[in-house]
């Protein structure tokens, strides 16, 4: 499994260069390798079916024990499925939509990177793991969100989806590391499901399942941060289609999937799930019914339609699982092949706004065929799988005894009447009508773009027809491992004449009935502040002004307040180790004078008289040259004190910064710091750094000369490191991670320095 | 900043400083030296040059950008690094050939990698400099 996903990831890489070169061959080439992961996949369903648990670990941080751990359930394996089965559909789709676009190699290696890190997603078995692919879904997401950079109203909605999911996933990663701390299994969700009385002994229940949840909110666009997902329609259709209603925004409904058995017995999981899930259904209902533009009433049907997943899970219960877990399937359908339609229509008719559509029924037949399907669909009209899922969904409200579950069904109740509503808008408005477009020449879209809708659509109809054959063996493994039993789906399409049809029958009443006072409902105006992006905007300006008062506050342009600044921190810091070791005040040590040399003593005396003569003087190249005496003289009690390494490090840093200062000395302004006070502001804080260093240095002397480190590297150094020069040896051996963090740290200030220098005087050359 | 003397003792300082640089650096496993001073002790006869010189004659006799080899050194280290997880041992463990070549002495893995540290050193001295000169 580890390697298909690094495999996906490759592809990505080298799509990049190949794809916009050669799509001829790039694109079949992509296609044969898809199609082999999917076989790939598929080989697993016959095992996976019998309800086997496939379980794959590759080490990888061994001291911290975290590892790649794959997981293949039920649940895993219908997200992968639907993860590659869909992507090769897009990436089909794409190959067309993005035909003209310059950048399409970028655009197939955002897509490939994004189907990896989902797949990651859905596969990983380590907590660790699983959240690195998280964010990397956000990631990929946010590039390809962002993927027309030139708009301004693109590279907004990459931020803000950026922020909203990578903020939640902070959120989740502490969530994370709550029940690790609780259970103790080494992030090892295998381990972690079967221990949910180790989680409510630890007291971290709460905190784990709220910070939990504010990471499926986010990714999964739920109220109060569900207004990112509209505004991610900015990026491409065939994105929208795949990341923003299929598979990514469905990576919050996995986890709380995955979670359940965990916390199924929690109240608080419930209501707060259920809660957030019902409010974002029918905020979501509302506002999609109040769109005009086709992917934006898309966008908030899958808000609400996450809504409904959500307020399922909260329900709780092996029949809303069920419900959910055939739910969410139809969802994908539909919206996949609506979403990719309405990309169609853009593409061919230069608009989606449905008021300005009209005709296609007659102009673009396969994709209207395909709406129409998926719009019955969405809407859960007989004999489609949106029908099965909605008359689940009504039955697990109806027969659960949850004390919620009435209020539920009621706002389930609206929220279906206008999903009927604004399929019947789609349906009627832009398929039947007859209108502006009637005269106007239209084609069908190419091939490859009419057929993944109308693939999809067909699943729709024929799941629809035989649930029991075409979707339940998977679907019923993977409700099982949601609530971890036995599974217990029995799906057919026609129930009989019951309460439930008689409910669904009344909500198609009564979204016709708000069909027709659309154009009323719509005019209700609201105020700003209602509006969540709104809220986004307030808090991100407040930040951004917070955060430049505080700039001009500490990053003042002043050299010498950032080093008082940094010197008092860094004091503040020493006094508290001082005072909480308990160390105190220390004597200086015993025989601190015992052998001094008089050579000693003139270095000394040096240094004393170059920073007395410091004091008094008026011209910058003299205090240059004046530093450079006490940087010799230091460097001179290092060879003295048989460190000559450190020596001659310091006798060549100071020659180097002398020589850097004389190159640069005569474009310094005047030397400034004339006016006395200023002086005098900056002695206390010298004066301390001074006291403290001292202090330091004593307890440093005090200490155990023949400490363990000390022998243990002059030790090894020669028997595993092969050098003399222990110094050398820890710096290129023993600490040469830490080496090549500080030579990294070189080459980014060079680079700072390039771009400041470069930046000023506008020389580009060097 | 044209004087006589440093522009005729730079002549033959030159080549002393860099040989003298790598004297320092391959002592530097055995004897004080290492990478990091002979990355700045090489780097001093081409600020003095720039100095004397000017930025363009400099450059013209320097021709490689200094960054350029930062960025080489950087990737060295990066690499020299690797060889010990090809053989499954932690990044950045030490590989030694087990037989001592003549001269050299011993090669391995550190000595690619302190070799990274002398040229980004070296390259981000010198390119600091280069900046600073040019008008």
């Amino acid at each position: 499994m580890l390697f298909s996903l690094l495999s996906i990831f490759l592809a990505g890489l080298l799509a990049a260069f190949f794809y916009r070169r050669y799509p001829k061959v790039a694109l079949p080439v992509l296609s044969l390798f898809l199609l082999g992961i999917i076989a790939y996949f598929a080989r697993f369903t016959a095992p996976v079916l019998q309800g086997e648990v496939l379980i794959q670990e590759v080490p990888w941080i061994n001291a911290l024990d975290i590892h790649f751990t794959f997981l293949l359930d039920g649940l895993s394996l219908f997200f992968a499925l639907l993860i590659t089965v869909f992507g090769l559909l897009i990436l089909l789709y794409s190959s067309k939509y993005m035909e003209h676009s310059a950048q399409r190699g970028r655009f197939v290696s955002y897509l490939l990177l994004f189907m990896g890190s989902m797949l990651g997603v859905v596969l990983s078995a380590n907590l660790i793991s699983l959240f690195v692919f998280w964010e990397l879904t956000s990631f990929s997401s946010f590039l390809l969100i962002g993927f027309n950079h030139r708009q301004e109203a693109s590279r907004r909605a990459a931020r803000q989806a950026l922020l909203i999911t990578s903020g939640g996933g902070l959120a989740l990663m502490a969530g994370f590391i709550f029940l690790e701390i609780a259970t103790g299994s080494g992030y090892q969700l295998t381990e972690l499901l079967t221990r949910p009385e180790a989680v409510a002994d630890s007291g971290l229940r709460t905190a784990a399942i709220i910070l939990i949840a504010i990471g499926a909110i986010s990714k999964s666009a739920q109220f109060p941060l569900h207004f990112w997902l509209p505004n991610a329609m900015a990026a491409p259709t065939p994105v929208s289609a795949y990341l923003h209603a299929a598979t990514m925004v469905k990576a919050g409904v996995y986890l709380l999937f995955r979670l359940n058995p965990l916390f199924q017995e929690v109240a608080l999981w419930h209501h707060l799930l259920g809660i957030t899930g019902a409010l974002t259904m029918t905020l979501g209902a509302w506002k999609a019914f109040q769109e005009d533009d086709l992917k934006r009433i898309l966008a908030y049907t899958t808000v609400s339609a996450l809504g409904i997943l959500f307020m399922m899970v909260g329900l709780g219960g092996e029949a809303a699982v069920n419900a959910a877990m055939v739910y969410l399937m139809a969802h994908a359908l539909y919206k996949g092949a609506l979403f990719l339609a309405a990309g169609s229509i853009d593409h061919q008719t230069g608009s989606r706004r449905i008021s300005q559509l009209s005709d296609l029924m007659r102009k673009m037949p396969a994709t209207a065929a395909a709406v129409l399907l998926s719009a019955a669909s969405m809407a859960g009209v007989l004999p489609l799988l949106g029908f099965v899922g909605k008359e689940l969904l009504y039955d697990a409200l109806y027969h659960s005894g949850q004390e919620w579950s009435m209020i539920y069904l009621a706002l389930l109740f609206m929220a279906g009447a206008f999903f009927k509503a604004v399929s019947i808008d789609i349906v009627y408005n832009a398929l039947i009508r007859k209108g502006n477009l009637q005269d106007k020449t239209i084609r069908e879209a190419d091939v490859f773009m009419a057929f993944p809708p109308l693939l999809m659509a067909a699943v729709s109809l024929l799941a629809g027809i035989a649930p029991a054959l075409v979707v339940e063996p998977l679907l019923k493994w993977s409700a099982a491992d949601i609530y971890a039993a036995e599974p217990s789906m029995k799906l057919k399409l026609w129930h009989g004449f019951n309460r439930v049809f008689l409910l669904s029958v009344a909500t198609l009443l009564a979204g016709a009935g708000l069909y027709v006072l659309r154009d009323r409902l719509r005019q209700v105006s609201k105020p700003a502040w209602l509006d969540a992006d709104y809220w986004y905007d307030a808090v991100v300006s407040t930040t951004e002004t917070l955060a430049k008062a505080s700039t001009e506050i500490l990053q003042n342009g002043y050299l010498r307040n950032y080093i008082a600044t940094v010197i008092l921190a860094f004091s503040a810091l020493l006094i508290y180790a001082l005072v909480d070791g308990g160390l105190g005040l220390p004597r200086p040590p015993e025989g601190l004078f015992n052998g001094l040399q008089i050579y000693e003593l003139v270095i000394f005396a040096l240094v004393v008289l170059a920073v007395v003569f410091l004091f008094n003087i008026r011209s910058r190249l003299i205090v240059t040259a004046t530093f450079g005496i006490i940087g010799y003289s230091i460097a001179l009690a290092y060879t003295l004190f048989s460190a000559p390494d450190v020596a001659i490090t310091q006798f060549l840093a100071e020659t180097l910064t002398l020589i850097l200062l004389i190159l640069i000395i005569h474009r310094l302004p005047p030397y400034t710091l004339r006016n006395t006070i200023t002086r005098i502001k900056y002695l206390p804080v010298a004066i301390l750094f001074g006291v403290l260093m001292t202090i330091t240095s004593w307890i440093i002397l005090e200490q155990d000369k023949d400490s363990a480190l000390q022998r243990y590297f002059l030790e090894k150094s020669i028997s595993e490191g092969k050098g003399q020069n222990a110094v050398n040896v820890i710096l290129v051996d023993f600490r040469a991670l830490d080496t090549l963090g500080e030579i990294t740290v070189l080459t980014v200030t060079m680079i700072g320095i390039i771009a400041l220098l470069a930046f000023q005087t506008d020389r580009a050359e060097l | 900043m044209r004087t006589l003397i440093l522009s005729t003792i730079l002549r033959a300082l030159t080549p002393l400083f860099i040989s003298f640089a790598l004297y320092m650096f391959f002592r530097g496993h055995n004897n004080p030296g290492g990478g990091f001073i002979a990355g700045l002790i090489a780097s001093i006869p081409f600020m003095l040059h720039a100095m004397v010189f000017g930025y363009k004659r400099t450059t013209r006799v320097f021709r490689i950008r200094p960054r350029l080899l930062a960025g080489l050194g950087l990737l060295l280290a990066l690499i020299s690094g690797m060889f010990s997880v090809l053989r499954g041992e932690p990044y950045l463990s030490p590989v030694w050939v087990d037989e001592k070549l003549p001269v050299i002495g011993k090669v391995g893995t550190p000595i690619f990698f302190d070799f990274g540290v002398l040229l980004v050193v070296f390259g981000v001295v010198l390119q600091i400099t280069f900046l600073l000169t040019e008008e």
